[in-house]
């Protein structure tokens, strides 16, 4: 379980006071690895990621926002080395690096907002949940994309902590209407997260 | 215990890793996108660039894509897949050896091809003009809009309306035109409004006006000027001594005519001086102070803008020369110069004395509308109302927070909007409920029977009225045909909501004039290029009532205007 950190990668260079910006959320993954050969590893997981960012106006037209709250299903597909390791093999610090692929799903996206209602003249707070069956903005639900994973842990015989810092690049575009490649958007998303883990022989 | 360390597979691992960190931290904005207010004429060297141009600002700034593609089945991508292969097909864009016939050829299948791709755009609001050459030297220029191959059923013309709508009307008739400056008669914003009550049933009064330009009426404006400050009435701006020892009067070797200018000069600032702290005035800064405070035009305040208006008409005319006639000589004019500068300053800037003509003559100009329909709705003398907006356009949305908020009550969600966001086609922000408010002085105090008559021509601020005043209960009915289905927002500034575009492109090959929002009603339903359902449909005039309406307003019968009258008598 951990924190997580994402953002839209998106061009809006054709667009005025505009940006993307990075926000905070939660992730929690239940992982399993098997042992190929020491020290090479297969990992995998299923995993709930919060990808979280913000669309917000700048400069003259600050004021203008969307909180995007994207909750996501991930499952990562990784190969891996334990870089560090005990020679007990039952006890001791390790250290694992691992790099592969992930696929995911867009379980909900809730958007909260604050915009200008014309009529009334105003700033006003919207928040809503993205209704999928409608799917205006051709939100993509499937995603996939590369995920590098760093672990430290320490072993006492059958249980283990650990801690590990994660990384997903997505490849695949949020979009599922968009054929302009410089147009794409893909999300990046970071993760720390504190475990534990129980080793079957 | 010793760490074990696996150092050639950590450094493949690594290398990896690295690399994947290295592409994600890339800078986005690698290739910028061009803007459409960024294309220049060197972007349109043929019509496939033409169309290129075009398809480009459309997907990014259009507002009805998802909509659209529900409606014609058409995603802009295969737009584009059929018609890029057709426009590049056309070879004669720019150049000068082809002869006529190929010219005319190419720019008619161009002109099809852009028919085909805008007909079916639903936003009403939108339009393009584009250029399209005519020949070896000339252009021609041609505006497409959404629908542009529909017939529209005929209409109750305002003008017509002015006509006949009298004969349904009772002596209390008013009909006006006044422009945004009061007392000028010919401006570009100028609003004309006809009311009065029903000579059927006078429980039933009547309004109609030729566009959303009521807020012209709004004394508020006219009524907060320095002018009426109290703090500033016993200030001092020409004073006395500036005329006594003024050397340019000294200069003056005449001494009669020395003596004779200086009595005139003071006679005429002493009058200036003697008004601006008459009693009148007082009076009428009493009544706008007043106003302000309920928005009621009373009779003491029409009475004391005519008295004031009475005493500033009988003033001296510092700023004409006639003023001088009989002391005005080579000598005493550079005084005279001086006296009109420094009473134009005195009078104009420190007294703001345009302010107080604006105003009086704002009183006066538009007491009737406040007294014969805002004042009596808010009184709640006026019982039932029939709001024409037949063949109404549409036009400012500040006449909603001037004049529809004051038929309001409750405050109700009467539709949703929507704006662009991101880049993409879709990206779109979440609906935004449209609440609506009641008037924060002058609003009615209990909801009255509303007949609002509609045509085809009834667009716009027309449409949004309808919404936002039926979405306050059953006691709104709409009458008459089917809306025109114009409800997005149009900006100047379409890059304060990212989307929209009201202007020229790739200079002056294209002008857009397309809405930066989507909207729908309160139940979800999409309007745009439908139109709203009346609750009671009467169908549009015929050509011979056409006919009738504009030649013969004596006999005209007004089948709208009959039903609008027989609902409301029932109620």
């Amino acid at each position: 379980m951990g924190y997580t950190y994402s953002n839209l990668n998106a061009n809006l260079s054709n667009l005025v006071e505009s940006k993307y910006s990075g926000g905070y959320g939660f992730g929690a993954s239940l992982t399993g690895e098997y042992a190929i050969r020491k020290p090479v590893f297969l990992k995998t997981a299923v995993s709930f990621l919060q990808k979280n960012y913000t669309f917000r106006r700048t400069g003259s037209r600050l004021g203008w926002y969307t909180k995007y709250y994207n909750d996501f299903l991930s499952i990562p597909f990784l190969v891996g080395v334990t870089v560090l390791s005990s020679a007990d093999k039952s006890q001791g610090v390790w250290l694992k690096i691992a790099g592969g692929t992930y696929i995911e799903y867009l379980m909900r996206l809730q958007r909260k907002g604050q915009y200008i209602a014309l009529t009334e003249n105003r700033y006003k707070k919207v928040s809503e949940t993205y209704d999928f069956k409608k799917n205006e903005n051709m939100l993509n639900r499937l995603g996939y994309g590369l995920q590098g994973q760093l672990s430290l842990g320490y072993s006492f015989k059958k249980w283990t902590l650990y801690g590990t810092s994660n990384y997903q690049y997505g490849l695949s575009d949020i979009s599922m209407a968009n054929t302009n490649k410089n147009m794409q958007k893909t999300i990046q998303s970071y993760m720390i997260a504190a475990g534990t883990s129980y080793q079957f022989n | 215990m010793y760490v074990k360390l696996y150092k050639k597979a950590a450094f493949v691992l690594g290398v990896l890793l690295a690399i994947l960190i290295f592409n994600a931290c890339e800078l986005d904005d690698k290739y910028p996108i061009t803007a459409p207010e960024q294309y220049t004429k060197n972007d349109v060297k043929s019509y496939a660039d033409l169309f290129k141009v075009f398809w480009t600002v459309m997907n990014q700034r259009y507002s009805y894509f998802y909509e659209q593609k529900r409606k014609d089945g058409k995603d802009w991508d295969a737009i584009y897949n059929e018609y890029y292969p057709k426009f590049s097909a056309l070879k004669t864009f720019g150049r000068s050896t082809d002869d006529k016939n190929e010219i005319d050829t190419d720019k008619v299948k161009a002109l099809h091809y852009f028919i085909d791709i805008i007909n079916p755009i639903i936003d009403r609001h939108f339009f393009v003009k584009i250029k399209v050459p005519l020949n070896r030297y000339q252009y021609g220029i041609f505006r497409f809009r959404g629908g542009m191959k529909e017939q529209h059923a005929n209409s109750y013309m305002f003008s017509s309306k002015l006509g006949y709508i009298k004969n349904y009307l009772g002596n209390d008739t008013i009909c006006q035109k006044y422009t945004a400056i009061p007392g000028v008669k010919n401006s570009n914003r100028s609003i004309t409004y006809l009311m009065g009550s029903v000579k059927k049933n006078p429980d039933i009064y009547y309004l109609t006006y030729d566009s959303f330009s009521l807020y012209l009426s709004d004394l508020t404006k006219f009524m907060s000027s320095k002018f009426l400050n109290e703090n500033n009435q016993n200030e001092l701006g020409l004073r006395t001594r500036n005329i006594e020892n003024n050397l340019l009067l000294e200069r003056i070797t005449d001494l009669t005519v020395r003596e004779n200018v200086k009595v005139l000069t003071r006679d005429i600032q002493s009058k200036w001086e003697a008004f601006t702290i008459a009693p009148e005035l007082n009076v009428f800064r009493t009544q706008c102070r007043q106003f302000r405070a309920t928005e009621i035009v009373s009779d003491d305040l029409l009475e004391a803008a005519r008295s004031a208006v009475i005493n500033y008409d009988e003033l001296p005319a510092y700023n004409e020369e006639a003023t001088y006639a009989t002391v005005l000589t080579p000598e005493s004019r550079l005084y005279i110069d001086w006296f009109i500068s420094e009473m134009g300053q005195y009078i104009g800037n420190e007294r703001n004395i345009n302010d107080f003509e604006k105003a009086v003559t704002a009183v006066i100009e538009r007491a009737p509308f406040y007294q014969n329909l805002l004042n009596p709705l808010h009184k709640g003398t006026i019982k039932k109302l029939i709001l024409d907006l037949r063949s109404n356009g549409g036009g400012a949305v500040k006449d909603l927070q001037f004049f529809i908020e004051r038929l309001v009550t409750k405050s109700t969600i009467w539709s949703y909007e929507r704006t662009k966001e991101g880049n993409g086609r879709f990206d779109y922000t979440p609906w935004i409920p449209q609440k609506t408010k009641p008037h924060e002085l002058g609003g009615i105090p209990s909801n009255i029977p509303i007949a609002i008559l509609t045509d085809n021509y009834s667009a716009s601020m027309s449409e949004i009225t309808v919404l936002l005043l039926k979405s306050q209960g059953n006691h709104v009915v709409s009458i008459g045909d089917y809306t025109y289905g114009a409800t997005a927002s149009i900006t100047p500034n379409p890059a304060d909501f990212n989307g929209g575009i009201v202007g020229s492109v790739a200079d002056n090959w294209f002008y857009f004039y397309m809405p930066f929002s989507a909207v729908k009603d309160v139940n979800g339903e999409i309007i745009e290029g439908i139109g709203i359902k009346p609750d009671i449909y009467v169908a549009p005039p015929t050509d011979a009532e056409v006919t009738q309406m504009e030649n013969a307003p004596d006999t005209f019968v007004d089948r709208v205007m009959e039903a609008a009258v027989n609902h409301l008598s029932s109620k």
